[in-house]
């Protein structure tokens, strides 16, 4: 089976790139890890498993564009063909998702289309949802919009605060992103519209 | 143990979704409580024969129709005073299709219960679950929530999920949501009715036994 070329992008501690790793996905080369943070944690879990890794810090450019020109520079000899947000906090515009259309998936920390944007878990617990989660989509121009791959439920008890939950969510979303990582490099999800189907 | 009066209030007996039986046999079961009575059902539209025929020898049907009053409250007037004779403590919406207004909702303050077919804040409104299918989501489910003066925004008190099927047709994940929804209808009720749910702010709690 040919693999394909993954990029994975950072901004933090790297915990779903861990996850990423230790999943050792046969369909999947991890080719680089990009980070926008020079100090990422992230970056020195990717060394240590030898994966190249590409720092783009956006405080060094005047314009969103000119941010993701260079990334889409430092990309070229990577020959990519998944790109994979694991806490990456910059939001991409419609110049570079055009450049990877259909072939950026986003993990966000809730079930969409509910809390989309920042701090979902505290979201939730504001709200007074019962049930929360995990949804890993494909990204489009628009914030958390995209069509869902794969969500995944998250229990609220009322004990819970944004620590405890948090901790919930992560979970999940470590035993689900290596899995739609998995189905990607296989070729096994399909896009009509919105709504993605699994071969 | 203190009885509750509880009055459902419906607009669609499921019947054109073929589900026409569900909400019978959740108030039905419902009828089980020991903390509960349910006197009565009031819809806003007159149900199919075959149904009235079911719910007639367990409660009192009363029919008021919107369409006969020229305002929201005229309406609703005509509903509380419809009920007066039943000494309500719970009001329950199973599918009952009006937006109810402060006036309402002020004369049974904190006794508005709704189900909803979706999981808040996904997909409030109507037709949550083509809405569902349409956005394309893996989860949905249904919401009970207290009913405050927006729509579908009042804090949920039970939720449960629902997994969406890629063979799934509105029908079919209709049939899965309703089944939970007789669920935690049934549930709802037993904790207004024994005095266990807390409402702080947004949140509802349950007290334990």
């Amino acid at each position: 089976m040919s693999k394909k070329n993954v990029a994975v992008f950072v901004s933090g501690s790297g915990t779903n790139l861990q996850a990423i790793i230790d999943a050792n996905i046969e369909a999947a080369n991890l080719s680089v890890v990009l980070s926008n943070k020079p100090d990422a944690y992230a970056l020195d879990r990717a060394l240590k498993h030898e994966i190249p890794v590409e720092v783009v810090d956006h405080k060094e450019f005047n314009s969103r564009e000119a941010f993701e020109a260079e990334i889409l520079e430092r990309l070229k000899k990577y020959n990519i063909e998944l790109v994979v947000l694991a806490g990456f906090m910059r939001i991409l515009t419609s110049f570079f998702v055009s450049h990877y259309k259909e072939r950026i998936i986003n993990l966000h920390p809730a079930l969409l289309p509910s809390f989309p944007g920042v701090q979902s878990a505290k979201q939730a617990l504001d709200y007074g949802v019962k049930f929360t989660g995990v949804t890993v989509h494909f990204v489009d121009d628009g914030v958390d919009t995209g069509p869902i791959i794969l969500q995944s439920v998250v229990p609220i008890d009322d004990t819970d605060t944004e620590d405890t939950l948090l901790k919930k969510i992560h979970d999940e979303e470590h035993r689900i992103f290596p899995r739609v990582v998995k189905l990607f490099c296989e070729d096994r999800l399909t896009i009509s519209g919105r709504i993605v189907s699994t071969k | 143990m203190k009885i509750t009066n509880v009055a459902m209030f419906v607009s669609d007996s499921g019947c054109n979704t073929n589900l026409g039986h569900l909400l019978p046999v959740g108030v039905l079961a419902a009828m089980r409580l020991k903390s509960a009575k349910f006197p009565v059902m009031l819809t806003n539209k007159p149900f199919p024969y075959l149904f009235e025929k079911i719910i007639n020898p367990f409660m009192t049907i009363e029919v008021v129709d919107h369409t006969e009053f020229d305002t929201r409250e005229a309406f609703e007037a005509e509903i509380i005073r419809r009920l007066e004779k039943y000494d309500i403590g719970l009001v329950v919406l199973a599918g009952f299709h009006r937006i109810l207004s402060p006036y309402f909702l002020n004369h049974f303050k904190d006794k508005v219960i709704n189900i909803h077919p979706g999981l808040l804040p996904s997909f409030p409104g109507i037709n949550a679950t083509q809405q569902a299918l349409d956005y394309g989501v893996k989860i949905t489910g249904c919401t009970a929530h207290f009913v405050d003066e927006g729509v579908d925004t009042g804090p949920i008190i039970l939720q449960a999920t629902v997994p969406v099927k890629e063979n799934d047709s509105v029908h079919s994940l209709l049939r899965k949501i309703f089944r939970e929804e007789i669920r935690i209808i049934f549930k709802v009720i037993e904790l207004f009715c024994e005095g266990r749910l807390c409402v702080s702010g947004r949140k509802v709690t349950i007290k334990s036994n």
